[in-house]
């Protein structure tokens, strides 16, 4: 077997597919030939890198890129959720202190009111009192103030001084 | 979860499940890009595009094949398509690099496991020519190579995936190894 035919055999004898017969011929070739010899090395390592090809790992951002992109992708589809979307995203933090206000301005509205009608009954107490007592010394009736409660006589008092 | 199951998830855009499926499968989409395209970037762009596709077409799954065979398609037809493209558009490439003075991008290979600089600089050549061996095959080929040889797939299941017939994709393979050996031949000294 000359060089040439070597060279044309080199893959087939590295895969093991060439006859027993070949095979021989070729190991004859290289213990007589130094250059064929180097180049069965050569090439050897050459299918190597061929045969063991390493694998690569994917980037640790490859399923957060991959997930901005449907996320924009969805957002194409649907303008208006996808504008309702970021628009709930942008003015959450000012409908928080929207809401807060309102709780603050209502709490205190609250607290004026239960003061006022309380100022209300208390001065309307003292309205009626006024104007009894009034009623009592403009008619010189003074003596009557020791009448005994509930009796006729103070309950006709109470209703003839329209109180 | 079967894949019929992940799949009718997906349909219904449940992002749960799509991670399901991108982290069972990246590493099967990832690495056959890589293998037709030879440059890491460039393929986890496509595997990108890939996931993506199935994302969006999740309803074309028929379930008539299994999922890694739909996937395969998809990655094979996107890596091919990525080529052509960048060989159209290569030299608008070429052009724009030039003009912004970048420079030559060196082919993209796995780090070495060697500890010697000098053994780890022939392995990284020897991976640059194989590479360069495997680029230059016809697209046909070369897809059914990678899937056989780096993908560990019967020629059934290329047949599948190619939509080839199991003769062509037998036959594709001997070319593709004949064509490997012929270019492999000449870079030796």
């Amino acid at each position: 077997m000359n060089c040439k035919k070597v060279k044309k055999h080199l893959a087939g004898y590295l895969e093991k597919n060439l006859t027993k017969n070949v095979e021989k011929e070729l190991e004859n070739h290289f213990e007589s030939c130094p250059t064929c010899s180097h180049l069965r090395e050569e090439f050897s390592q050459l299918w190597g890198a061929l045969e063991n090809r390493e694998r690569i790992q994917s980037s640790p951002y490859f399923w957060t890129r991959l997930k901005q992109r449907i996320t924009e992708y969805e957002e194409r589809r649907n303008p208006v959720l996808g504008w309702l979307g970021g628009l709930v995203g942008r003015v959450r933090p000012a409908v928080a202190v929207a809401v807060l206000l309102i709780c603050v301005f209502l709490g205190y509205s609250l607290g004026n009111f239960s003061q006022a009608v309380n100022g209300q009954t208390t001065s309307s107490v003292d309205e009626r009192t006024l104007a009894l007592q009034q009623f009592f010394d403009s008619h010189y009736l003074n003596p009557l103030n020791d009448l005994p409660t509930g009796s006729v006589e103070a309950t006709y008092l109470e209703m003839i001084s329209g109180e | 979860m079967n894949d019929e199951k992940l799949i009718q998830k997906i349909i219904e855009k449940d992002h749960q499940a799509f991670k399901l499926l991108v982290d069972q499968y990246q590493h099967l989409v990832l690495n056959t890009c890589y293998n037709l395209i030879g440059n890491r970037p460039d393929a986890e762009d496509v595997a990108q595009e890939v996931f993506f596709q199935v994302y969006k077409s999740a309803r074309e799954f028929r379930g008539e094949a299994k999922l890694s065979t739909w996937l395969y398609r998809i990655a094979v037809n996107r890596s091919l398509n990525f080529i052509r493209d960048k060989k159209r558009f290569g030299w608008l490439k070429s052009l724009s690099s030039l003009l912004e003075g970048e420079q030559q991008k060196v082919a993209d290979v796995p780090a070495s496991n060697s500890d010697r600089p000098d053994i780890a600089l022939e392995e990284k050549e020897r991976s640059v020519i194989v590479q360069k061996a495997i680029d230059s095959l016809p697209e046909k080929q070369r897809a059914v190579f990678v899937l056989h040889k780096y993908e560990g797939l019967s020629y059934q299941e290329i047949a599948e995936i190619s939509e080839h017939s199991l003769s062509s994709v037998e036959s594709l393979i001997h070319r593709a190894k004949l064509n490997l050996q012929k270019k492999l031949r000449g870079y030796l000294k």
